[in-house]
């Protein structure tokens, strides 16, 4: 907690000057009259004065405290560093109070909501483990004129929307007599970034696309990948001429080269089930937050190559963000994330409806549990549709059923298993199923997605 | 069952600065009594003065602060009126300041939360205004004793007419400034 002098700007609420409705007096108040009010007709009537002495400091403190009254309420401002935090990193509130009246409050107590994935504590920095904790009221002085400011601070656990606020306090002054009504100001949103799982694939994209990226092609063109040495012909560039072929032929030859390309690829998030318990960063992961960090963690190793990402819901909402390149649709995709919910619903497109807005030469990368039997249907749908899928299951490793009776277990393992041959099934309609594992995931499958995208294949349409 | 568990587990989240303020109600409580209450009372008495100086500390906002402050007085009128004892004035003054830390600390007590982290300054600051309201309590117990002849005064019924007027109006005049705009 530090003091400093009062800033200008608006502190909320604006306070009014009706005092009988902004301070009520306490109880203390009237137990300090009564039992002076006894005392003394106690002490006329009997003729004590021993009883005047027993009265006095109380009459005294009465009339000490309420000399001065205070007259408007406390002015209060709740306010954030504005930062975008990824989970785990620091964020810094700040609840301001002001005091602007004509006399000093005793105390006054500052509560301050935020959601439970905000670790905010606060106190003085150098103060022990007994002085800080989360979610405490915290009780400071502000003297009059003066504005007061409770500095909170810890990390931020989780991704999403969180919310900060709303603040409240209420002061007290009269030394206990009068307490004030409560100001409260309205909640602050925090947006927490998701923590991008360390990923990186290195296999040749199944079928780059654009003009210009970092993929190699499997066309010929202009590009740093070398395909053959090729006879000379018209149109090709002299710089091109493998001049150490040429003259063991005695034939002009050029180095022909693949041409460099970029790709587009989805990523499509299985938003109709969740499992799991989220216990943010280094704790637990739901399967909500092992496919938003996967998909934040895709989405920037392909855009980074140069890539062209785009973003798909399956769920109730459906919400889709077009494909786009650079730092810029890093930054929409992490916003767009940060909106993912778990989304059930009783009708939900198929593979086919899908793929109807997906390009036919882009990667896409469906995140999904397998736990909706529509998602596995959606995806051979998807490759039944001729595009290249590939499946990360996002179902924890660490899931584990809770015993409700003597058959649970079976049936846990049952379930298992008609899941394994799902994503057998699957496999056979060529959707290999990875499990997510961050870099290198999707390695061995790109390399079998590449293979089939270079063999011809029949397509149903 | 489960309201209790909550408040036990409730126990672990209070902090030092609350914690003191609900022992200095507490021993004022404790105090009050055990120096208003007559001479030779047995030694069970004194457990019962201890539960009873509990309930203040455990409850600083409840009425129970009232009934143990009007108890404390009480026991004092018992022993002064009935026993006729005669107090010194180490213990008339020792009662006096019991009395009002117990009100004053219960007063502050009852608007701490219990789990608050609370600044230094703030319990600084009250110290210093309970020091100063029982510095000039002080200095007029010592003017009254200096003054007035002794503990007890026989008054004329137009004097005592005449103090229960200056009483009404003192209360009447506290009151007022509780209420007054």
């Amino acid at each position: 907690m530090s003091q400093g002098a009062s800033p200008e700007g608006d502190l909320e609420p604006v306070a009014s000057t009706d005092t009988g409705e902004n301070w009520a007096p306490t109880r203390a108040l009237g137990r300090a009259v009564l039992v002076a009010g006894l005392l003394l007709v106690a002490a006329v009537l009997l003729g004590r004065t021993d009883l005047v002495i027993l009265a006095a400091p109380l009459a005294l403190s009465v009339a000490f405290a309420l000399a001065k009254r205070p007259r408007t309420l406390p002015g209060l401002r709740l306010s954030t560093v504005e930062s975008f935090p990824v989970e785990g990193g620091d964020l810094g509130a700040t609840v301001e109070v002001e005091n602007r009246d004509i006399t000093g409050y005793d105390l006054t107590v500052v509560h301050l909501q935020h959601s439970p994935w905000l670790r905010l504590e606060g106190g003085a920095a150098d103060a022990g483990p007994s002085r800080r904790g989360g979610n405490r009221p915290y009780v400071t002085l502000v003297p009059r004129g003066v504005a007061t400011a409770v500095e909170l601070a810890g990390p931020a656990v989780r991704w999403g929307r969180h919310w900060l606020g709303p603040a409240s306090a209420h002061a007290v002054a009269a030394d206990g007599l009068l307490v004030s009504r409560a100001v409260v100001t309205g909640a602050l949103g925090v947006k927490v970034y998701p923590l991008t799982d360390p990923f990186k694939a290195d296999e040749a994209m199944p079928r780059a696309a654009g003009l210009v990226g970092q993929h190699r092609s499997r066309r010929p063109g202009e590009g740093g990948e070398l395909a053959g040495v090729r006879q000379f012909g018209p149109g090709d560039r002299l710089r091109r001429v493998d001049w150490r072929v040429s003259l063991r032929t005695e034939r002009l030859h050029v180095a022909a080269t693949l041409s460099d390309r970029d790709a587009e690829v989805v990523v499509l998030l299985d938003l109709l089930a969740d499992a799991g318990r989220s216990g943010g960063i280094g704790g637990a992961s739901s399967v909500l937050d092992r496919s938003v960090r996967a998909a934040a963690a895709i989405a920037e190793h392909y855009l980074h190559r140069g890539d062209r990402v785009s973003v798909l819901e399956y769920g109730a909402q459906a919400r889709r963000l077009r494909p786009a390149s650079g730092r810029r649709q890093y930054l929409t995709v992490l916003e767009w994330l940060l909106d993912a919910h778990p989304s059930p619903t009783a009708q939900e497109r198929g593979g086919a409806q899908l793929a109807a807005g997906i390009s036919a030469a882009a990667l896409v990368v469906v995140l999904t549990p397998l736990l909706d039997a529509r998602s596995a249907s959606m995806l051979a749908g998807l490759a039944r549709s001729g595009r290249f899928v590939v499946a990360v299951d996002t179902l924890p490793t660490d899931l584990v059923s809770p015993p409700v009776n003597t058959w649970s277990d079976v049936s846990y393992r049952l379930w298992k298993a008609e899941r394994e041959n799902t994503m057998g099934q699957l496999a056979e309609h060529g959707v290999p199923v990875v499990a997510w594992a961050g870099a290198g995931s999707l390695d061995a499958v790109l390399r079998d997605v590449s293979r089939l995208a270079a063999a011809p294949k029949a397509v149903l349409r | 069952m489960k309201q209790l568990l909550s408040q036990v587990r409730d126990l672990g989240r209070i902090t030092g600065g609350p914690l003191l303020v609900r022992g200095v109600v507490f021993v004022a409580a404790f105090t009050g009594l055990l120096l208003a209450a007559p001479g030779g009372l047995p030694a069970r008495m004194m457990l019962a003065f201890l539960a009873l100086a509990a309930v203040p500390a455990l409850a600083p906002g409840g009425v129970v602060v009232t009934l143990v402050m009007l108890a404390t007085v009480g026991m004092w009128l018992v022993d002064t009126v009935l026993f006729l004892a005669e107090p010194s004035t180490g213990r008339l003054l020792g009662t006096a300041v019991a009395l009002y830390l117990l009100h004053n600390a219960a007063a502050l007590a009852a608007v701490l939360p219990y789990d608050a982290i609370v600044d230094n300054q703030v319990l600084l600051r009250w110290a210093v205004r309970s020091g100063l309201v029982l510095a000039a309590a002080g200095a007029l117990t010592v003017l009254l004793v200096t003054v007035l002849p002794g503990m007890y005064i026989t008054t004329p019924t137009v004097a005592l007419v005449v103090g229960l007027a200056v009483v009404a109006v003192a209360v009447a005049l506290l009151t007022r400034l509780g209420r007054r705009p």
